[in-house]
């Protein structure tokens, strides 16, 4: 593979920017709700003192309700970890369906937002993989086709991301689709991604089915 | 006379506390977790204040403030947000939203602002039984 950075560097901006935006978000709610979970505490404890009697159950619920946000502002930044650590190395062996639950997870805001339900399946052993690739540009790459592929799903679909190999080279195939048509034509950023991987962007009518393949990667 | 809130958030873990508050505060709390749910309760409901989330998916709470305004004029809205932008504060105090507040909300700010539109409303105050805390 010959990455570029320079063909999409305005592209891989507003994709970092955008993951960057969205985490900030998330956080920001997840604070927000622990806020609210301790100002509880601070009433419950306020009303004790002035001589009401405190429900264990009502104290299990907000400790719940606390661990709770705890775990998923783990769980985000154990993403986004992964996601800033991809721009550690120039080149690096892909895995493409881990990719693909990375940018599943990073795009979940977007996707919750056409009420999509989004799957990734478990390629056959062996398959999916690059051998050698960019991880952040082949990560761009996908969060574009992803956003692309969203707008062919009815709202309250499903859209299913299925990493696999074409031909012997690895591919990713979005299925689910509802209104793919035959002169649908790949975004700007699209193309450039797609030109620097290389990859291919083809898309099945009949089988309302669209299949990123990696021409350049070995399977 | 207790003030009649609307919460309006996708976060409904968020929603669920803050109503718990702002009722032991002696409000009627109604909640909605997406900016069309909100709507459809306004349209049916009477309420003092609007708090709405700016950002939500599906509709966002600039659309959702155009919408509600155009709906009842003057029904009181108040933003709270994880992170506006300028723009987005300039665009919200255009459309007519009383203030813009960040998260994590200040409560005390929160529940002051909103008995100091009841107060203007209505000649009353709230039943507080955290006594004004």
């Amino acid at each position: 593979m010959n990455f570029d950075y320079g063909l999409v560097g305005e592209t891989g901006l507003a994709f970092f920017g955008k993951v960057s935006t969205t985490a900030c978000h998330e956080l920001k709610n997840v604070l927000a709700i622990i806020n609210e979970n301790n100002g509880l505490l601070e009433d419950m404890t306020f009303m004790a003192q002035k001589g009401r009697a405190i429900e264990p159950e009502r104290l299990g619920r907000i400790c719940e309700g606390i661990a709770k946000q705890v775990r998923r502002a783990d769980e985000l930044l154990d993403y986004i970890s992964r996601f800033a650590h991809s721009v550690d190395q120039f080149e690096d062996e892909i895995n493409l369906e881990d990719c693909c639950r990375l940018v599943v997870f990073l795009a979940r805001r977007l996707t919750a937002a056409k009420r999509l339900i989004v799957e990734v399946t478990t390629p056959p052993e062996g398959t999916a993989r690059l051998t050698r690739g960019n991880p952040f540009l082949v990560e761009n790459l996908l969060w574009t086709a992803l956003l692309e592929a969203m707008q062919f799903c009815d709202n309250g679909g499903t859209l299913r991301l299925m990493p696999g190999e074409r031909d012997g080279q690895p591919m990713v195939a979005f299925g689910g689709l509802n209104c793919l048509s035959e002169d649908f034509c790949p975004t700007s950023p699209l193309s450039a991604l797609l030109a620097s991987a290389p990859a291919r962007w083809m898309t099945y009518c009949p089988e309302q089915r669209c299949e990123l393949i990696f021409t350049g990667g070995e399977g | 006379m207790s003030a009649n809130v609307l919460l309006i958030d996708d976060e409904t873990d968020f929603l669920s506390v803050m109503a718990e508050r702002m009722t032991m505060r002696g409000m009627q709390v109604a909640t909605a977790s997406s900016a069309r749910d909100g709507l459809a309760k306004v349209e049916a409901g009477d309420f003092d204040v609007v708090v709405l989330d700016l950002a939500m998916p599906e509709m966002d709470g600039v659309e959702a403030l155009k919408q509600l305004k155009a709906k009842k004029p003057d029904l009181e809205v108040i933003l709270l947000t994880g992170h506006a932008s300028v723009k987005q504060g300039i665009e919200a105090m255009k459309l007519g939203a009383l203030e813009l507040l960040e998260k994590p909300a200040d409560m005390k700010a929160l529940i002051a602002r909103i008995e100091a539109i009841q107060a203007q409303k209505h000649d009353g105050r709230p039943e507080n039984i955290m006594g004004g805390k």
